[in-house]
């Protein structure tokens, strides 16, 4: 199986590569949705618990969340800590213009970036703005010392623009299924 | 009458100290608790793994089991730990299609902005939103199975509120980092 998808592997574009992902991507069927939703909710559910809210016995439901793991498709379990009591109360958008788009340069801003325990999520994204990062922070002097001290020098940074959250409306990990 | 029963609550506190482990005590100053080391460290391995038995969890913060998780329920009744949650890869779930979406409403009235953020807040699709300083009024992050259907996201949903005036999407090219991992550094 593997040997036969190899060849294939080569060279391929990123868009064609995400094409190829979504078409040989594992279907879920309504048990494991529904295993995965229980389980997106909270990690906590013993294999008795859950069996019983997904409507399957011990065993089948092991071997189905196995599967899921295998598959990649569960990444693993996580304990979200709440930012209010650890005095993370400020959150901010920075959208990062880049200097060069060549590809080392993509690369070690890219890699550098992950580094940073204060930025929590990065993408790259289309439009005018390279990147935009979520960062937490416990007051905005912390901020400003980090985009002085860190963002600003992360490599290939060539502006940075940063907006405010003034209110968490959503926050959640779970995707919907 | 409040001074009267905080000090209750205060001398309540003293007798359990007396008699009990110092775990107790720090229990009682429920607001005033500091992390300290130990903590923090309990913390940033439970962010990342979930699933620790308590036993390495002991060993990598150089604890005894049971005062290991004395400490971790400690940190579960504080509200430190909100929950414990499962991660999906969203490509392998079939949701490749990640979007910010820039909301600006017509009015910025707290009867418009409370019924914008209640709506959004029941649809699936939006996995963040906040409302934002600066040219708009709420940024949402959206994810999607294909752009279909982020068109019937827009179509059917955002864009059938009323109030709304303008909505501004940037697509994700590629997710560089997503960690649902607090920074405690500033906690020392």
């Amino acid at each position: 199986m593997t040997l036969e998808i190899k060849p294939l592997e080569l060279g391929r574009s990123q868009l064609e590569e995400a094409v190829f992902r979504m078409k040989n991507q594992f279907v879920l069927d309504d048990f494991d949705r529904k295993i995965l939703r229980t389980l997106q909710e909270n990690a906590d559910y013993s294999m008795a618990d859950l069996g019983e809210k997904v409507g399957l016995s011990h065993t089948p439901c092991w071997r189905r969340i196995k599967r899921l793991e295998a598959e990649g498709i569960i990444k693993g379990k996580v304990t979200l800590l709440d930012p209010k009591k650890l005095d993370l109360s400020v959150t901010v958008y920075a959208y990062l213009i880049i200097k060069s788009h060549a590809e080392d340069s993509l690369n070690a801003f890219e890699s550098a970036v992950q580094n940073v325990p204060e930025v929590v999520e990065c993408y790259s994204t289309s439009g005018d703005k390279d990147y935009v990062l979520k960062v937490v922070v416990d007051s905005v002097e912390h901020y400003e010392k980090l985009l002085k001290r860190c963002l600003v020098h992360l490599p290939n940074v060539a502006s940075v623009n940063s907006t405010f959250a003034l209110k968490q409306v959503k926050y959640t990990t779970e995707l919907p299924l | 009458m409040l001074a009267f029963s905080s000090r209750t609550l205060y001398s309540r506190a003293q007798f359990r100290d007396a008699s009990t482990t110092p775990l107790l005590d720090r229990s009682t100053h429920m607001n005033d608790y500091k992390l300290d080391a130990i903590d923090r460290k309990i913390l940033t391995l439970l962010q990342a793994d979930a699933g620790i038995a308590n036993i390495e969890l002991a060993e990598q913060v150089c604890l005894s089991p049971s005062p290991c998780s004395r400490r971790v329920k400690h940190l579960e009744e504080q509200g430190y730990i909100s929950r414990r949650v499962t991660l999906m890869d969203p490509n392998k779930a079939g949701l490749p299609v990640t979007v910010f979406i820039q909301v600006t409403l017509d009015h910025q009235v707290k009867r418009e902005l409370d019924k914008f953020a209640k709506q959004v807040s029941e649809w699936p699709e939006v996995m963040e939103c906040y409302l934002m300083t600066g040219d708009f009024d709420y940024l949402m992050r959206v994810v999607a199975p294909d752009l279909h259907a982020y068109q019937a996201f827009l179509d059917e949903k955002l864009t059938q509120l009323e109030g709304i005036n303008h909505v501004k999407s940037s697509f994700s090219l590629k997710p560089i980092c997503y960690k649902t991992e607090l920074p405690l550094d500033h906690l020392r």
